[in-house]
């Protein structure tokens, strides 16, 4: 069947009906689904902060126990340096001290730029984000003992936490013999490390 | 859709019958003669736009039975198509209805072709249906209609000859297992209204000798011959019939029909075609004898139909589909609301209970992973005092031997490498010396020491420099705290795979070379204090 241009223009107005039909209708569907999903994904996040909430609430208890138990413990840190800022100086002033109050030789110490650090070993670090800086020590020695005494020392004043991460004792060439006289050349390098909270990431120059 | 209008055609006049819901509301009669013609259009213009159905009654009418190769879809209306134009050239109302296929030979498909003879007949109501724009779904024989009368009442007979007293005359149709074969209208005369039953009788003979000449039925076929008893002397007639021929004559209650189809069987009497246009209403409709181009109109009303039920089904289908999504949206909402409400008692509790908590700037969990933390580094930072404490009680026992450089480290690594560059390796032994077999456990720091010696006042006796640095390395591997020694650099290389060069005057003179060696010491795990 041929239609003419005449026939085909009553057919206009139901096709452009149709159309128009299809169109809202498309439209309201898709406008119906993205609500639909909208609402679906803010009934999974409600969903979830309640779960959430519950076993916030739930385990109270046990939230409290680990509170007590561990808030002095985090103080402490803090108070040693672990959590927080670097305190460098206190590094500085302990080699120092150390240098003076053992009567080693001198100590050349250098301290690399903060870096993020991941350990080699297994380390939870939950949201904190852990920091290395690299010092380097020279010294000379009498004898082998000066560098273990250092290290000792640095342990026990219970500065900032740090890991030894390798030394190297060499002995030196000595023409004539002195007692007094270094005869060991030690180089070190340790790990200072520090932690920081999520809070505190980025609000440093 | 729902208002339907049927017509029917005969010879002298046309009945236009208006259905709604497929009940009769009122018909009219329209003469064929130029007044009924314009009254028509009238009519026409009053029902503008209903669906229009034509039955014809007429005298000019042609049945004949054709066999065609089997074929379908195009092939087969091709095939058909032209076959009607070779037999009805003359006239546009023509169809081929389907019969059946035969059962032997070729089977080949049956067709009984009909067609209107007299398009003189049609023209002018065509042309006012034309003129107005009808949308004329179709043009039918009544005949073609008729058969579905004794397939409704169920009459079984092989052999029936259905005779109809219509309008404008007898209607015989011969019926061959249900299925219409010939049919005939007979006009009526004066005559024959005044002997009705001679004409019944002369007229079903003549009927009767007809199919015999056609070879529809033999002369000992028994046929039986139906009478609608929409006439009060329809009894009559058929006990005529039975005396005068000897044939078989029932009459069939179209009255119980008609009633069925909420038709007043009284209407019938006078107008005995309403009950075939009732039938088409009811969507007995048969094959259509009108050409294409009469068709357009209610072509373009099918499309134009289909377009808007389209609309509405696309209509429905979004409202429904878009209130069902609402529908899931408003419950998500609903349960947000009551979850975010439950989540404010959860907090409400907590805060209640957290009041005697301790402050903490992070929450629990966080001081639990730092105090850990802590606990896991002191755990991996080791001193060297342990790894030299070995090396030095090892070294003791071997006075020939000087130190030179002492390296230690923490690695993981299952090759652990040394980084002093002024030592070329000799390799000891074997081609695969410097090779370990250190497995190291993941996520520890072992401690690793590397060990430049040399043989104090080495006078070139390579043999017991060898077996001073041997002993060496035993006393090493014999401390529990040790988990492997290597040899990395021995005095004297007498592996089979490196060149070996020297002097047997070595010992006497005063420049010997020096017998280096390195080793390489690997601990044990430590073991927590905690």
């Amino acid at each position: 069947m041929k239609l003419m241009p005449q026939e085909l223009r009553t057919l206009q107005i139901p096709i452009v009906v149709l159309l128009l039909v299809v169109v809202s209708m498309a439209a309201i569907v898709y406008f119906a689904h993205q609500h639909k999903t909208e609402t679906e994904s803010m009934l999974m996040a409600q969903e979830s902060q309640l779960a959430q909430a519950r076993q916030r609430y739930q385990s109270s208890g046990l939230e409290k126990e680990t509170i007590e138990r561990y808030l002095p413990v985090y103080r402490r840190l803090i108070s040693e340096g672990f959590i927080g800022e670097e305190r460098r100086i206190e590094w500085v002033d302990n080699l120092r001290t150390i240098h003076q109050e053992k009567k080693l030789f001198g100590i050349n110490y250098s301290i690399g730029v903060q870096q993020p650090y991941k350990p080699a070993f297994n380390l939870n670090l939950g949201s904190m984000t852990m920091f290395h800086s690299r010092m380097k020590l020279e010294l000379n020695m009498l004898h082998e003992g000066d560098l273990l005494l250092l290290l000792d020392e640095l342990d026990k004043r219970k500065i900032t936490p740090f890991l030894v991460r390798q030394c190297e004792i060499n002995r030196l060439s000595v023409s004539n013999f002195d007692k007094f006289a270094p005869h060991l050349r030690a180089d070190c390098e340790l790990d200072w490390l520090t932690v920081r909270e999520p809070a505190v990431l980025g609000a440093q120059p | 859709m729902l208002t339907k209008i049927v017509l029917c055609v005969t010879n002298n006049r046309m009945l236009a019958g208006q259905w709604r819901f497929g009940r009769l509301l009122s018909y009219q009669s329209f003469k064929n003669d130029e007044q009924g013609h314009a009254e028509f259009g009238r009519y026409l213009q009053k029902h503008h736009g209903t669906e229009v159905y034509m039955l014809v009654d007429a005298v000019e009418e042609d049945y004949r039975l054709e066999s065609l190769p089997h074929t379908v879809g195009n092939s087969r209306r091709e095939m058909i198509n032209r076959k009607l134009g070779l037999i009805y050239r003359g006239t546009p109302y023509r169809a081929a209805h389907f019969i059946n296929r035969e059962a032997t030979k070729r089977k080949d498909d049956r067709f009984l072709f009909v067609a209107m003879t007299y398009e003189e007949l049609l023209q002018p109501w065509v042309t006012q249906l034309q003129s107005q724009q009808m949308p004329l779904v179709g043009i039918y024989l009544l005949s073609m209609v008729g058969q579905h009368f004794v397939r409704k009442l169920k009459v079984g007979d092989p052999h029936i000859l259905l005779t109809e007293r219509l309008a404008y005359g007898l209607r015989q149709t011969y019926l061959h297992n249900g299925r219409l074969r010939v049919s005939r209208l007979v006009p009526y005369t004066a005559e024959s209204r005044n002997a009705l039953s001679h004409f019944y009788v002369t007229e079903t003979e003549k009927a009767r000798l007809y199919l015999i000449s056609q070879r529809y039925i033999s002369r000992e076929t028994p046929l039986t011959v139906l009478i609608p008893s929409n006439q009060e002397d329809c009894l009559t007639l058929c006990q005529e019939v039975e005396r005068s021929l000897g044939l078989t004559c029932n009459t069939v209650d179209l009255g119980k029909l008609a009633r069925s189809y909420r038709i007043d069987p009284v209407l019938l009497r006078d107008n005995p075609e309403l009950l075939h246009m009732q039938l088409v209403v009811s969507g007995i409709v048969p094959d259509n004898l009108a050409p294409g181009s009469l068709g357009k109109h209610h072509q373009l009303n099918v499309i134009r139909r289909g377009v808007n039920a389209a609309s509405v089904a696309a209509l429905i289908a979004g409202v429904v589909t878009s209130s069902i999504l609402f529908k899931q949206a408003y419950d998500n909402r609903n349960s947000i609301e009551i979850a975010a409400q439950e989540t404010l008692r959860q907090q409400l509790l907590y805060e209640e209970v957290a009041k005697d908590f301790p402050a903490t700037p992070i929450p629990a969990s966080e001081l639990q992973v730092v105090a850990e933390m802590e606990k896991a580094i002191a755990q991996n930072s080791k001193l060297p005092h342990r790894s030299m404490q070995v090396i030095s009680r090892a070294i003791s026992a071997s006075p020939e031997i000087d130190i030179n450089r002492l390296a230690w480290m923490l690695s993981n690594d299952r090759d652990p490498k040394d980084c002093d560059r002024g030592v070329v390796p000799v390799a000891a032994g074997t081609s695969r010396a410097s090779t370990s077999s250190f497995t190291p456990a993941p996520n520890y720091l072992y401690e690793i020491a590397f060990i430049n010696g040399e043989m104090r006042r080495f006078s070139g006796d390579y043999r017991a420099a060898l077996e001073s640095v041997n002993r060496l390395v035993e006393r090493l591997k014999a401390d529990e705290t040790v988990a492997q020694v290597d040899v990395l650099q021995a005095p004297v290389n007498v592996s089979s795979y490196s060149n070996l060069q020297g002097s047997t005057t070595d010992e006497r003179t005063t420049q010997t070379t020096p017998a280096l060696f390195k080793l390489r010491v690997i601990f044990n795990r430590e073991e927590s204090v905690s």
